[in-house]
C-alpha cells in the first residue's frame, strides 16, 4: 500500500470512527490530519516526508470542494459562478479609507472557511472588546504571511455580539506589490502610520496593530511565542493621544503555521520582499510547500487597558512609555504563556 | 443668475482691487466669470498673454504681460503698482503637464517668482495661489489622508510635480520677506465638470484606458463649482495659510472607469512605465511616465482644515462629481446599461 493510499484509507477511517462528533467531512478529514501532523511535530526526525506532500495534495482537493461550494451560483451554472467572482472584484462603493463592504462579503467564505475549518479557530473573552467606541487590539505577531491580522478580524465580525468591523494596520511594503495592497485596503487594512490610526481611533473604529512588525512575522521557529520588542513604544503613545484603551490580544497556534528554519534576505532584496522564508516544505516543494500547517489556534482576548488619565505630559515622557510598551509586552506575552499551557496538542483539539 | 433682483449699483461695492493672472486655465477662467456676474465689483483686472474670449468681459481691464519674458517683474510691479491692486489671485500654474518641460518650468516657477517679486513691490495686500494636491507627490508611503503639513514632493520625477512644489517654494518665501501680506495657497485636487481639461479628462476622451495591473488607487474629485466656492471665499475673506480643498469621500479608479463605460487596459508596471512615456513622447497619452504614480499610490489629501478655518465643504462628493462628469461628457445610453447603476446612483446622476 503506498502512502497515498495509506492517507486515504485514514480519511475514511476517521469518519466512521468520529460519528458522535457532528463535523462535515472537510473538518473531519482535518483533524486526522492535525493528529499526524502532530506525530511531526513531536519528532520530526522519523517523519516520513514524502507522506506530507500527498496529506497538502488531499488539502487541495478539500479546500477545492469547500470553495466550489461557496463559490456556486444560484442556478449552478459556469458561467453564473463567473459572474459571481468578477462582481465581486469590482468595488462599487468604498468608505472614506477604501473598503469595500461587498467584496469583504463576497471573498468573506474562504475567510470563514480558512476560520473555522482549516484552522479551526476557538475564541475567549470576546466580551472584553467594546461595543461601540474605539479600542485598540495589540496582539502578538507571527506566520510569515500576516494570516493572523484576516483571523481577528473573522474572530471579531463572527464572533462579537456586535458584529463589529476591524481595520487593521498593514505594513508600507505590501503597498508596493500590485493586487496585495488593493486587496488589503478593500478588506479593512490602511498602511501602518500613526496619521492612519489615529484617524481611525478618533472615528471610533477598533483597530489591530502588530507592534512586532516585520520581526514578528520573521521570527524563526526556534523563537516562536517569543515576542519581539514592541517598535519604538508608538502603540502605547497611540493609546494615549487619542484616549483609547488596549485590549492586549494572544494569538496561540498562528506561530507554528511555517515552521521557518532560516530566513534569506539576499534572495528577498531583488524582489522587494523583507526577507524569503525557508521552511522544511517551502521552496522544496514549490507551491505546495506555501500551504500554512493546519494548527489548532485559539485566541484570547484580555480585559482591556485605559489609558483614560494620560496626560499632555505623559506623551512626552519617553521613559514612562517604553515602561508602559514593556509592561504590555508582559502581559500579551503572560496571556501567550497561558494559552500555551493549556493548550494539549499544536495540531489537534 | 443674481441680475433678477438687484439690477444696478449695489449698496457696497467692494473697494478691493482683485488682479487675476491667468485666464485660461479652469480656475482662472470660473473667477473672472464669477466676477463678472458679481453685482459688488465694479471692475476687476486679468493679467494673461492672451485676452479672455470665452465671452464679453464688460468689467475687465486686460494687461497684456508675458510671465516668462525677461524683466517681468518690473512691468508687473509697474502695473501692479499704478491700479493699486489689493488682491492677486495666481491662476496661471498649469492644469496638465507639458511635453515642452523647459516652458512650463519657465512659466510655473519663474513666472510665480516674477509676481512674487512685483506683488512684493506692489504691496500686494494678498497673494493668493492656486496650487494642486499632486505637490505631495503619491506613494505607497503615505497615509490615507494628508494633510497640509505633509512634507511635499520635491524630489518628483515629474516636472509637472517638481515645479508646482518650486512655485510654492516661492510664495511661502514671500510669509518671510513681507509678513504684512495675506499668503493663501490653495491645493485642489483634481477638478472635474464641463469646463475641465486635464490630464484625467483626456484619459476620458478614448475608448481604452491603460491602468496598472494589481493598482486601484482611491481618487478624489472636486466639482468645478465648489472649486470656484472655495477660491471666493479664500479671495473675499479674511484669511491665510494653506488649504487642501477637496471633494468629500474617495472613489476607486476601477469603479470610475466602469461607470464611464470604458475599458481599462491592465498593464504590469515594469512595461507600463517605459510604454507610456514613449506614447507620451509620441503626444498619444495625456500622462507621461513619471506621472503614473498618481494611477497607482494613494495621493488623497485631507480637507478638514479647509471646513475648520475656511468654513468651506464641497457640496458634491466625488462620487457624484465623477457621475455627473461622466454623464455630461463621455458616457451615452448604451454604457448606463452596462454598467448598471444602483437606485441611489441613478438619483443622483
Amino acid at each position: 500500500m503506498t502512502s497515498k493510499q495509506k492517507n486515504v484509507h485514514a480519511f475514511r477511517k476517521s469518519k466512521s470512527s468520529k460519528v458522535q462528533r457532528p463535523r462535515g467531512e472537510t473538518e473531519a478529514g482535518l483533524y486526522q490530519l492535525g493528529e499526524d501532523l502532530d506525530k511531526f511535530h513531536q519528532d520530526p526526525n522519523r517523519f516520513d516526508f514524502k507522506q506530507i506532500e500527498s496529506i497538502a495534495k488531499d488539502f487541495f482537493s478539500l479546500l477545492k470542494k469547500e470553495l466550489g461550494r461557496n463559490l456556486v451560483a444560484a442556478d449552478g451554472s459556469f458561467v453564473g459562478r463567473l459572474q459571481k467572482i468578477r462582481k465581486a472584484f469590482q468595488a462599487n462603493e468604498v468608505d472614506d479609507y477604501g473598503m469595500d463592504r461587498d467584496f469583504e462579503l463576497a471573498i468573506k467564505p474562504f475567510f470563514d472557511f480558512v476560520y473555522s475549518k482549516y484552522f479551526r479557530v476557538s475564541v475567549q473573552g470576546i466580551e472584553n472588546i467594546p461595543d461601540t467606541g474605539r479600542c485598540l487590539l495589540v496582539s502578538n505577531h507571527s506566520g510569515v504571511i500576516p494570516i493572523d491580522g484576516a483571523m481577528l478580524k473573522v474572530a471579531i465580525m463572527n464572533g462579537h455580539p456586535a458584529k463589529r468591523e476591524l481595520r487593521f494596520l498593514v505594513d508600507d511594503f505590501v503597498f508596493h506589490f500590485p493586487f496585495m495592497g488593493t486587496l488589503m485596503n478593500r478588506i479593512g487594512g490602511v498602511r501602518a502610520c500613526p496619521e492612519n490610526a489615529e484617524r481611525l481611533l478618533n472615528a471610533g473604529e477598533i483597530v489591530s496593530v502588530f507592534p512586532e512588525g516585520i520581526k514578528g512575522i520573521s521570527k524563526l521557529f526556534k523563537d516562536r511565542y517569543k515576542l519581539e520588542r514592541f517598535g519604538r513604544g508608538g502603540v502605547v503613545r497611540l493609546a494615549m493621544k487619542t484616549k483609547s484603551p488596549i485590549a492586549p490580544v494572544a494569538v496561540i497556534g498562528a506561530e507554528e503555521i511555517y515552521p521557518l528554519i532560516f530566513k534569506s534576505h539576499i534572495l528577498a532584496r531583488p524582489l522587494g520582499l523583507p526577507f524569503i522564508p525557508i521552511t522544511p516544505l517551502f521552496p522544496l516543494l514549490g507551491p505546495l510547500g506555501a500551504m500554512p500547517l493546519p494548527t489548532k489556534w485559539t485566541i484570547h482576548f484580555g480585559k482591556c487597558i485605559s489609558y483614560e488619565n494620560a496626560t499632555a505630559q505623559d506623551l512626552n515622557d519617553g521613559i514612562l512609555i517604553n515602561k508602559e510598551t514593556e509592561s504590555l509586552r508582559q502581559t500579551i506575552q503572560q496571556m501567550v504563556k497561558d494559552g500555551l499551557e493549556k493548550r494539549k496538542s499544536v495540531f489537534g483539539v | 443668475m443674481k441680475n433678477d433682483s438687484k439690477p444696478t449699483p449695489p449698496a457696497n461695492p467692494s473697494s478691493e482691487k482683485i488682479v487675476v493672472v491667468g485666464a485660461h486655465t479652469i480656475l482662472g477662467a470660473l473667477l473672472i466669470d464669477s466676477l463678472e456676474d458679481d453685482l459688488s465689483i465694479l471692475e476687476y483686472y486679468v493679467i494673461d498673454l492672451h485676452p479672455p474670449t470665452r465671452r464679453l468681459y464688460k468689467k475687465a481691464t486686460f494687461i497684456q504681460v508675458d510671465l516668462i519674458a525677461p524683466g517681468a517683474d518690473a512691468v508687473l510691479a509697474e502695473e501692479l503698482t499704478k491700479i493699486a491692486a489689493s488682491i492677486l489671485v495666481h491662476c496661471a500654474l498649469k492644469n496638465n503637464p507639458s511635453l515642452i518641460w523647459v516652458y512650463a518650468h519657465e512659466l510655473e516657477v519663474i513666472g510665480t517668482l516674477n509676481l512674487v517679486h512685483a506683488a512684493k513691490a506692489a504691496e500686494v495686500k494678498k497673494f493668493i495661489l492656486c496650487s494642486s494636491t499632486a505637490v505631495y507627490g503619491a506613494s505607497a508611503k503615505h497615509p490615507n489622508y494628508l494633510t497640509e503639513s505633509t512634507p511635499l514632493a520635491k524630489n518628483s520625477e515629474a516636472h509637472f510635480v517638481r515645479d508646482k512644489v518650486d512655485a510654492e517654494k516661492q510664495v511661502t518665501q514671500l510669509l518671510e520677506d513681507a509678513p504684512q501680506m495675506a499668503v493663501v495657497i490653495l491645493r485642489f485636487c483634481l477638478i472635474l465638470g464641463p469646463r475641465s481639461d486635464n490630464y484625467f479628462t483626456e484619459l476620458f476622451r478614448r475608448g481604452v484606458v491603460p491602468t496598472l495591473l494589481g493598482y486601484d488607487p482611491l481618487m478624489q474629485f472636486i466639482h468645478e463649482t465648489d472649486a470656484l466656492d472655495a477660491l471666493r471665499i479664500a479671495t473675499f475673506g479674511d484669511h491665510r495659510g494653506t488649504f487642501n480643498i477637496i471633494g468629500r469621500g474617495v472613489i476607486p479608479l476601477s469603479y470610475a472607469l466602469r461607470n464611464a463605460g470604458k475599458v481599462g487596459i491592465p498593464l504590469p508596471s515594469f512595461i507600463a512605465y517605459p510604454a507610456i512615456q514613449l506614447l507620451w513622447n509620441m503626444q498619444m497619452v495625456s500622462v507621461p511616465g513619471k506621472l503614473l504614480d498618481f494611477f497607482r499610490y494613494l495621493w488623497v489629501a485631507d480637507g478638514e482644515k479647509a471646513k475648520k478655518v475656511l468654513g468651506f465643504e464641497s457640496k458634491k462628493t466625488s462620487k457624484e462629481t465623477f457621475l455627473e462628469f461622466a454623464k455630461s461628457k463621455f458616457i451615452d445610453s448604451n454604457h448606463t446599461q452596462n454598467s448598471d447603476p444602483t437606485p441611489s446612483e441613478t438619483a443622483s446622476l
